[in-house]
């Protein structure tokens, strides 16, 4: 590497100017990913110590048999809120914090992918989260359960907005959960520095790439769940009431396709840290990497065939119920291989009993014990027996505290130095461990028993004399120690973050790019990025942190002014772009309270208000669309050491293609769950065949389906034509384009109007009305899409280089197109198959 | 790089991931042909010693072992062209995952050999 003749402190101050976070209000514009994860990880923190005062509000309650503490209502509400807030309001946006503060620390790149994206995903949190949350304050937090079966959360059983708040806080969660996943997807698969081929990434990528992999196919189906099931309290249309040909069962199939999948997204994360500081710890390398890696891909697909293990006593068939037992069972083993990949490590190295390590070994205690407990319940007749009981209650919570919040709290220690530029130096933290740790026994070993002796959950009080007394109190007296152990690990932070021993550099010995950084770590990271030849660049060169900063990397300084970092040919790691990155912006919170209105006037029955709030999310993303790319074809980028790069927007693998691409997986799995929801309820659900059934007009037919193909068709071409360099040709392609999707739209409309049975009356007319709907939706969006690319070529934005507008509009129709033509085939000839 | 070998692509990267898609697809056949089979009546129309629905429900099973184990067979001639830092540890990754899915659909669908389909 060469020198660039900058100091150090002169490039971290030309750095700095460029890439600085706002303070004060200005804030709120902060794009950074250091600022937006942190944001992420405080948050999720703050709603831990309050699901926590839930939790414990629950034990003072089952303390005592016939405890006058709290009422049935008040209870319903808090063990719905404890579940709600720890899974949605802690686990995930802890997970997406990590990774969106971690990612480009350990891949050597100055921020994420898309900044913008994750700052939006941080407001829809803290919306959705306080929604939530305001709504427990006002007393009508959803009772429901923290999974909110039908019947009981439809508007009969609950009538108030409780189950609302869950359903719409919950999805506007969700997006903020979909938007980090696409972006964890594409900064690893892209933003990476020089030479990180894939088999040279840490392996904590490797498992946020699998985490983020899963999100996007996991939370759609909640997402539509909750869709439909508040469109059915809203509009009275029945996908889930079996009266009129619904299926509370639906709901639980949508849920629990999450549910269960959810459960490894939490875990997953957590376990990279393990792979992360384990090596660390035992001063070795980790043995199996890439069977580390098989198996947790392995592991990823296995989860999402175990969700009927949650339902095995609703009485589906035997041989159903085989299928996922089976699966079940065989899950254990990818999660096996990582526990004895770690355990040869801890063997191969010499271990070291540091803070962290503390941790991770409560954590391999606890979670073996929560996994084998988890195979107890794979198999049928145990799990009939179980069910509903403490027992599962114990056994979910020695798997999520045991295989999530003990690595969470060890990452914590590893990886707080790095925020705050300080170790820590009293001994509070290993007391705050062993009060956490025989706490959680107290509390949980105990239950397994309880449940044993049949009390059910969510019960909130229980008659004297049961057998059940005794392990309560011992349950709750352990809740109570724990909750200290907590509270003295926020004290011990605190006590670091204020009073904490300076380092300068790896106070662990580290060997990723992570600890080659200055702490507290800058708001670019990297003076300038490094060239990596293997998975352990600070092991190969000790001196790496003092190249970097010195300059001695790739794109080091900021020489125009601008927020640079490498994008990288997803497999080998070699440089093929620059990415320049947007300044602060207030358009994402903007475009987050938009929808904040739209969900809160939702909530409360103000469905055309509402619809403001969709205009203003409307205006802003279309602003926050605009300004993407440049009205000329850019210089390329001289990123030293001889490396030409063209700039992101003039490149052909440009991150927002492969971004819209996995948006579109994800929709994808939305739209294949509404499918799915079509014929489970065709083929499960009493009263079906319906008494009305669809008979489609052909002149419709006859305009929709070759609408839907001429705009995809016209979206094509349009780019082959910009490709070409013949502009005016593009330009009425994409105007074709517009023109086909506006009349697929309008022979969709009469369709919905004139043809189809009223979404009241049946559950096969809701989910006919939900297709068209979901199929208009797309052709809308398209119409807007195509005018938005019209528009942008007519300014200048789009040449035969800079295609991402055209190209983007080609996929989306392409996208619409053939769901639009699969729904339409299904719904127009399912009648046919019905009668 | 000799005229046989290329770097990995991006689209290579299917590989991880194309055993256990495979596994998912059957599953998910497995799990939908017994509800429509079950529905449709299926269970009781006779073909010799077995069911309709049971002979339907072994096909899907062996069709989608044998099509997982055939994957095995391009991965190797592609993978075997790979060359760059990445080719090795994807190669055998993709090869683990590919064992992995059919052993993986050899026990998830072995039920349909044993059990009754609609009870």
């Amino acid at each position: 590497m060469s020198s660039t003749g900058s100091t150090p402190l002169g490039l971290h101050r030309a750095l700095h100017r460029v890439w600085q976070v706002p303070k004060g209000v200005a804030a709120l514009s902060a794009v950074n990913h250091s600022a937006v994860g942190r944001r992420f990880i405080i948050t999720a923190f703050v709603y831990f110590a309050i699901g926590g005062m839930l939790a414990m509000m629950m034990r003072a309650q089952l303390a005592r048999p016939e405890n006058p503490f709290l009422g049935a209502d008040a209870y319903n509400q808090i063990f719905t809120m404890h579940g709600t807030v720890m899974m949605f309001l802690f686990a995930i946006p802890l997970i997406e914090g990590i990774a969106l503060y971690l990612l480009p620390k350990i891949l050597g790149a100055r921020d994420l992918s898309y900044p913008r994206l994750s700052a939006f995903g941080y407001w829809c949190y803290l919306f959705g989260a306080t929604i939530i949350l305001v709504s427990m304050l006002m007393g009508v937090a959803p009772d429901s359960g923290w999974f909110m079966y039908t019947p009981l959360s439809s508007s009969t059983f609950t009538p108030g907005i409780n189950a609302d708040v869950w359903l719409l806080g919950v999805t506007f969660v969700e997006i903020s959960a979909v938007c980090a996943a696409v972006e964890i997807v594409v900064t690893i698969l892209k933003v990476r520095t020089a030479g990180m081929a894939l088999s040279r990434m840490p392996l904590m990528a490797w498992y946020l790439l699998v985490t983020a992999g899963m999100m996007i196919l996991a939370f759609p189906p909640l997402i539509l769940g909750s869709v439909l099931l508040e469109i059915e309290r809203a509009f009275d249309w029945p996908f889930f009431d079996p009266d009129r040909g619904g299926a509370p069962l639906l709901w639980q199939h949508l849920f629990w396709l999450f549910g269960h999948p959810e459960v490894y997204i939490i875990f997953l994360p957590a376990a990279g840290a393990v792979s992360t500081l384990i090596p660390v710890f035992a001063r070795t390398k980790i043995v199996g990497y890439t069977w580390i890696v098989a198996s947790i891909i392995a592991l990823a697909f296995l989860s999402f065939g175990l969700w009927v293990h949650h339902m095995f006593t609703v009485g589906i068939p035997h041989l159903a119920l085989a299928f996922f037992s089976t699966a079940s069972m065989l899950v254990a083993v990818p999660t096996a291989i990582q526990v004895f990949a770690w355990v040869a490590t801890l063997m191969r190295g010499r271990p070291r009993m540091s803070l962290p390590m503390l941790y991770l070994m409560g954590f391999f205690s606890v979670f073996i014990l929560g996994g084998l407990t988890g195979v107890m319940l794979a198999l049928v007749p145990f799990n009939w027996q179980a069910h509903d009981t403490h027992f599962v209650v114990a056994h979910l919570h020695y798997v999520l505290i045991g295989g999530f919040v003990f690595p969470m709290l060890a990452a914590t220690y590893y990886w707080l130095p790095l925020v705050t530029g300080r170790l820590p130096v009293f001994s509070v933290s290993k007391a705050a461990f062993w009060l956490i740790f025989l706490g959680f026994h107290g509390t949980f070993l105990i239950m397994h028993f309880t449940g044993l002796l049949g009390m059910p959950r969510r019960v909130f009080t229980y008659e004297a004399g049961l057998g059940w007394d005794v392990p309560n109190l011992i349950s709750s007296i352990g809740g109570f120690v724990m909750t200290a152990g907590f509270a003295l690990f926020v004290l011990d932070v605190i006590l670091q973050v204020r009073f904490g021993r300076r380092f300068r550099r790896n106070p662990w010995g580290g060997t990723g790019l992570d600890w080659a950084m200055p702490t507290p770590s800058p708001s670019y990271n990297f003076a300038s990025l490094p060239l990596v030849t293997s998975r352990d660049p600070l092991e190969d060169n000790p001196r790496l942190g003092a190249d970097i900063a010195a300059g001695k990397g790739y794109l080091a300084g900021a020489p125009r002014g601008e927020m640079e970092t490498l994008c990288v040919d997803m497999a080998t790691g070699k440089p093929d772009h620059v990415l320049v990155l947007p300044r602060n912006d207030y358009t994402p919170f903007l475009m987050a309270s938009g929808l904040a209105v739209f969900f809160v006037a939702f909530l409360f029955s103000a469905y055309w208000f509402s619809l403001t709030g969709v205009v203003i999310a409307a205006i802003f993303g279309w602003r926050w669309l605009w300004s993407l790319g440049g009205k000329a074809d850019p210089a390329p980028i001289d990123a030293g050491h001889g490396l030409i790069l063209p700039v992101h927007y003039a490149s052909r693998s440009v991150p927002t293609i492969l971004g819209l691409k996995y948006l579109l997986v994800g929709n994808a799995a939305f739209y294949g769950s509404l499918v799915f929801g079509y014929l489970f309820l065709w083929t499960t659900a009493p009263d079906w065949p319906p008494p009305a059934l669809m008979a489609a007009n052909p002149l419709l037919v006859a305009l929709m389906a070759p609408g839907l193909a001429a705009a995809a068709a016209f979206a094509v071409n349009a780019g082959r034509a910009n490709r070409a360099g013949n502009a005016r040709a593009a330009l009425f392609q994409l105007a074709g384009s517009v023109i086909a999707s506006l009349v697929a739209l309008a022979a969709l409309a009469a369709l919905a109007v004139l043809d189809a049975p009223s979404p009241q009356g049946h559950a096969y007319a809701a989910i006919t009305m939900a297709v068209i709907g979901y199929v208009m939706l797309h052709v809308l969006l398209g119409v807007l899409f195509g005018a938005y690319a019209i528009a942008r070529c007519r300014a200048g934005y789009v040449s035969a280089v800079r295609s991402a507008d055209i190209r983007g509009v080609a996929i989306w129709q392409l996208y619409t197109a053939v769901s639009g033509l699969g729904g339409l085939a299904l719904i127009i000839l399912a009648p046919g198959a019905m009668a | 790089m000799s005229a046989s070998t290329r770097p990995v692509r991006g689209l290579d990267l299917i590989w991880l991931v194309a055993g256990f898609t495979l596994w998912g697809a059957g599953f998910s056949a497995l799990y939908g042909l017994h509800a429509i089979g079950c529905r449709a009546g299926w269970e009781e129309t006779m073909l010799g010693p077995l069911s309709a629905n049971r002979i339907v429900l072994i096909i899907t099973y062996l069709a989608h072992a044998a099509l997982g184990a055939a994957l095995y067979l391009p991965l190797a001639r592609l993978a075997a062209r790979w060359e760059g830092p990445a080719a090795g540890m994807l190669h055998r990754a993709a090869a683990i995952l590919t064992v992995a899915a059919v052993i993986s659909t050899l026990w998830t669908g072995a039920p349909v050999l044993l059990l009754e389909a609609c009870v």
